[in-house]
């Protein structure tokens, strides 16, 4: 075809870029939900204030929680971390708890699991089981990451060590099955126990992690999760008594 | 837009450029371009390993996390192909050339050696707690270093046979060089086989677990002969591509003995021995006891001297144990013994000792086997005069 003057081609050509820059976010947008968040504790001050400060001082309230006393501070993660809790338990749709992340709750789930399960005759070491629930949700959010998820590596460790909570609370209920009656009856119930655990467990985690996976390779992501928790689950029986 | 024209590259006069084919003898020196390789596809910019990554191959450290991304660049359905593939034998096909060029995923042989280190693990726990009808679900030094033994066997397995292979096939130049990343790839796909085997181990019967064996490792062992033979066959000298063959067959055939035999197989003697001294105390008694047990337990089977069917006969004395945990039902075995009300107590007393006895002497029927190697049946009064020397003899130890 003849050509125009130049400055018609390159106006055609800064269109057609921006209309493919248009294109690409809008398919983006559509395939992929909004998984930001911050670390928790970084909020807006209007949102977790204490109540002894000055509400007007409101272009330094992040430089407010250093002069807070240190109690208040220990008491309002301990609040953060609290709640997260609660939001595994009881899973319902916001989900804007977990994306602000923050490892206090995994660290504190996997010692927990750890000094459960760990010692008795032939029994793994605390280290081994510290392992096992911390690094392995590593290497599992390492496999999201490497498969294309789009969820971040400290939200998806975060979210995996949160959803450990249901096994954590099992291991509690196994030992105090070990005080009562007959091998088989004993091992029924810590069997109905972990299991209950390992679906509570699967369900809480899926009901986040849906949303950041690539279409043709979620069944490649889902099953290193369900491997993790299924791995705990054994350790769980086998070892918590 | 008339000057915006496609350059036509004529083929016929850049004859002497190495990337044509034109010239036949360009054509004989730069066909090991094409076949070019390295040892990670992706780090040399090739032009047929990975379309994608060629030009970017050169640009990702190592250290980086694009470079590690590119060999997990799978979808569900390659991974299935891939993984049904590797144990499914085809005729003339290479599984290699067929399912995992042009790019190799290390997605699979991660999770899958992952998987098979925990299922042996479990599975292995299982059968030795059915194995001991559950008394005492951990024993010592024996639960969790499995999944550690796993870890280390299948690790080792699968990260350096695919580099003996790479080696072997650099060195003698052979016909198909494949990447290493390519061998560790179809060898993590051949493990997979191992999983539902390892999870059938639990399974009591030896002839059932030989016949696993046999059977997992024909169907994948094949699949791993037809590439490696496929790439060495054309090799000068004959020796060394029937030992690459039959090298690659034996190591996967000892990875799978190794595993049935000291995650399935092992009988945990110490724990065994320890409940002993508490029937001690009646000795007497328990002579005859032990004679007539172990004549009921030990009759192995008639004529051959092979060792499936001594292990047959460790079978049987494993099944005859549990049946004998009944209690009163053999007690016409027992009619040689003294008085009911003793044969009662002596029975329930014996219960547990049977057992030991049973993994007594299933251990003194493989001890016995592997001395002689000669049918049993005209041994059977030396055997059993040798176990109850035995068995005496831990009795006046325990002592």
């Amino acid at each position: 075809m003849s050509s125009g003057p130049p400055p018609n081609v390159a106006i055609d050509l800064d269109l057609l870029e921006k209309e493919i820059e248009a294109n690409e976010q809008s398919r983006k947008q559509q395939t992929y939900t909004d998984l930001s968040g911050n670390i928790a504790g970084v909020t807006p001050p209007t949102r977790t204030r204490s109540q002894n400060f000055d509400p007007s001082a409101d272009p330094d309230a992040e430089f407010d929680t250093l002069d807070e006393p240190v109690w208040d501070t220990i008491r309002r993660d301990l609040r953060l971390v609290g709640a997260k809790f609660a939001r595994v338990l009881k899973p319902d749709q916001n989900k804007q708890l977990l994306r602000d992340w923050d490892l206090w709750g995994p660290l504190f789930i996997c010692v927990l699991l750890s000094l459960l399960l760990q010692g008795g005759v032939g029994g793994p070491h605390f280290t081994e089981v510290f392992s096992i629930t911390f690094f392995g949700s590593c290497i599992v959010t390492a496999n999201t990451k490497l498969l294309g998820g789009t969820i971040s590596i400290f939200q998806s460790i975060c979210v995996l060590g949160y959803c450990l909570l249901p096994l954590a609370v099992a291991a509690i209920g196994c030992k105090f099955v070990a005080f009562s009656s007959s091998p088989s009856i004993k091992l029924t119930i810590k069997l109905v126990i972990t299991a209950v655990g390992f679906g509570w467990a699967i369900f809480a985690s899926m009901g986040f992690l849906a949303g950041s996976q690539p279409e043709k390779r979620r069944l490649l992501i889902i099953y290193p999760v369900v491997l993790f928790y299924f791995v705990v689950s054994w350790l769980t029986l086998s070892y918590a008594s | 837009m008339s000057n915006l024209q496609f350059q036509d590259f004529n083929f016929g006069d850049l004859a002497d450029s190495p990337f044509t084919a034109a010239s036949s003898n360009s054509g004989q020196d730069y066909k090991p371009a094409n076949k070019q390789h390295s040892i990670i596809p992706g780090l040399v910019g090739n032009t047929d390993e990975g379309s994608a990554t060629t030009t970017s191959g050169l640009q990702n450290n190592v250290f980086s996390f694009k470079f590690y991304q590119q060999y997990f660049d799978v979808d569900t359905e390659q991974v299935q192909n891939r993984l049904l593939n590797s144990f499914i034998p085809k005729w003339s096909k290479n599984f290699i050339t067929d399912y995992i060029q042009p790019l190799p995923d290390l997605y699979g042989p991660l999770w899958i050696c992952i998987t098979l280190i925990f299922s042996t693990a479990i599975c292995g726990n299982l059968a030795h707690y059915i194995d001991t009808n559950g008394e005492g679900d951990s024993r010592p030094g024996n639960d969790f270093s499995l999944v550690t033994g796993a870890s280390s066997l299948v690790a080792s397995y699968v990260i350096l046979v695919p580099f003996f292979i790479y080696c072997l096939l650099w060195y003698r130049k052979s016909a198909i060089q494949y990447s290493y990343l390519e061998i560790l790839c179809a060898y993590g796909y051949s493990l997979s086989i191992f999983i539902p085997v390892s999870i059938l181990w639990v399974v009591h019967y030896q002839w059932f677990r030989w016949s696993l064996i046999i059977v997992s490792l024909v169907l994948s062992g094949t699949v791993i002969v037809q590439w490696v033979w496929s790439a060495i066959k054309t090799d000068s000298n004959r020796m060394v591509a029937y030992g690459a063959v039959l090298g690659t067959l034996g190591l996967h055939a000892l990875l799978a003995i190794a595993f049935k035999e000291f995650y399935f197989d092992s009988v945990i003697l110490p724990q065994g021995r320890s409940s002993a001294p508490t029937i001690d105390s009646l000795p007497s008694t328990l002579s005859p006891q032990a004679l007539v047990a172990s004549s009921a337990l030990a009759p192995a089977p008639s004529s051959n001297n092979t060792q499936e069917n001594n292990v047959k006969g460790v079978a049987q004395n494993a099944v005859q144990s549990e049946q004998n945990k009944k209690p009163v039902a053999d007690s016409q075995v027992r009619d040689d013994s003294q008085t009911q009300g003793n044969e009662k107590t002596n029975l329930t007393i014996t219960e547990p000792k049977e057992s030991t006895k049973a993994q007594l002497t299933s251990s003194s029927n493989k001890e016995s086997k592997n001395e002689d190697g000669k049918p049993l049946q005209k041994n059977e009064n030396n055997d059993e005069t040798k176990k109850i020397n035995q068995e005496h003899n831990t009795t006046t130890i325990k002592e």
